[in-house]
């Protein structure tokens, strides 16, 4: 009888139960069951079957610096074997990440045109800076003005640390180890497949019971599966801590674009229309 | 510094750093009730918060605060004594 698995998380979560579903070793001794931690749980899910939750054999769940579990795992029984794995994250690269106020959701646009914001761009159209120029003024801006890097970059990695500390899988080191050469994330919270492999790797193993090491972890090089986006990044940041991923070629996939720094800083100042596959 | 003038001072940073607009920062607030402050902002805020104050916050405790009085009291305990870098 398959045992079966309820997989708790974000988006990267989803990415996951998918992939472990692909493994013929999953699919034939488990059931996975994607249980997501945003938006709205669909009727039909399995969730609000009345016994459901007490044939869990395992729980799956993302750790963050403030994870919240849901209710259901009170009802977990006690048999009921829990692994946790780290949330990811880059907040390293995108210091100026914020939310911007312009951007709500469009029937082309479900998250909105920029949904990941840049309060650099927004302070210079606030200053008047036209959108025309603001690529060429954000590029300009000493960050060290406002963000002492290193510090920043002292929290960043803490924060990565405590998560692994909270987790039963831990990535920190190789984020820590490879960030400089390895393109591991496209935007703040989406990391390449080749990260995701690592922690499908040890998502496996616990499942398995087997070392990492004799489990097949295949890299597909820096594709990012979640999401349609890739961000750029200061190029204070690339030079600061090294970053030599970020090549001054780099274009960035922005929906059906693909798009240079600039373009991308032109495109997002004037809060221009992408091309959408939506 | 009282902890009053404390908790003022750090709504000023935190509503510059989100640009989340004029929204009322009082000690019982919570990331949750200002829009922007998730966790993807917060190591910002508190880098922010680090540079307005001088004080280094201890990492251990970063990430365990519920509301900004628990903020400010750590605040409060850097300013008087070991955490100040200036």
């Amino acid at each position: 009888m398959k045992q079966t698995v309820l997989l708790y998380g974000n988006c990267q979560g989803a990415w996951l139960s998918k992939t472990l579903n692909r493994d013929p070793r999953v699919q034939s001794e488990f059931d996975m069951v994607f249980l997501p931690s945003y938006g709205e749980i669909p009727a039909d899910h399995p969730i609000h079957r009345p016994n459901f939750l007490s044939t869990c054999s395992w729980f799956l769940f993302q750790v963050s610096s403030d994870t919240k579990l849901p209710a259901c795992y009170r009802s977990l029984p006690k048999t009921c074997r829990k692994i946790g794995f780290p949330l990811l994250s880059m907040k390293l690269f995108w210091p100026l990440h914020t939310l911007d106020p312009r951007n709500n959701p469009e029937p082309s646009y479900p998250l909105g045109r920029y949904p990941y914001g840049d309060r650099l761009v927004l302070r210079l159209l606030e200053q008047g800076t036209a959108p025309r120029d603001v690529a060429t003024r954000y590029c300009e801006t000493n960050l060290r003005q406002f963000i002492d890097l290193d510090r920043y970059a002292e929290i960043c990695f803490a924060e990565l640390q405590l998560i692994d500390r909270k987790a039963d899988i831990a990535l920190a080191p190789v984020i820590e180890r490879g960030f400089r050469t390895n393109r591991f994330f496209g935007t703040i919270n989406h990391p390449s497949v080749e990260l995701l492999t690592e922690l499908t790797a040890g998502l496996l193993s616990a499942l398995l019971d087997v070392t990492p090491l004799t489990v097949t972890s295949r890299s597909d090089g820096y594709r990012f599966d979640i999401g349609d986006l890739e961000i750029p990044l200061h190029p204070q940041i690339i030079q600061h801590f090294g970053l030599t991923w970020a090549t001054p070629e780099i274009r960035y996939r922005y929906l059906l674009e693909s798009l240079t720094t600039a373009e991308y800083l032109h495109a997002y100042a004037s809060f221009r229309p992408v091309l959408s596959p939506y | 510094m009282t902890n009053d003038d404390i908790c003022l001072r750090m709504g000023h940073v935190i509503r510059e750093t989100l640009k989340c607009g004029p929204v009322v920062v009082t000690r019982a607030t919570q990331a949750g009730d200002v829009r922007g402050w998730d966790s993807l902002s917060h190591t910002m805020i508190l880098l922010q918060i680090e540079n307005s104050f001088g004080v280094r916050l201890p990492i251990e405790r970063m990430y365990e605060m519920k509301n900004v009085g628990e903020l400010v009291d750590v605040v409060a305990h850097q300013l008087a004594g070991k955490g100040r870098t200036t």
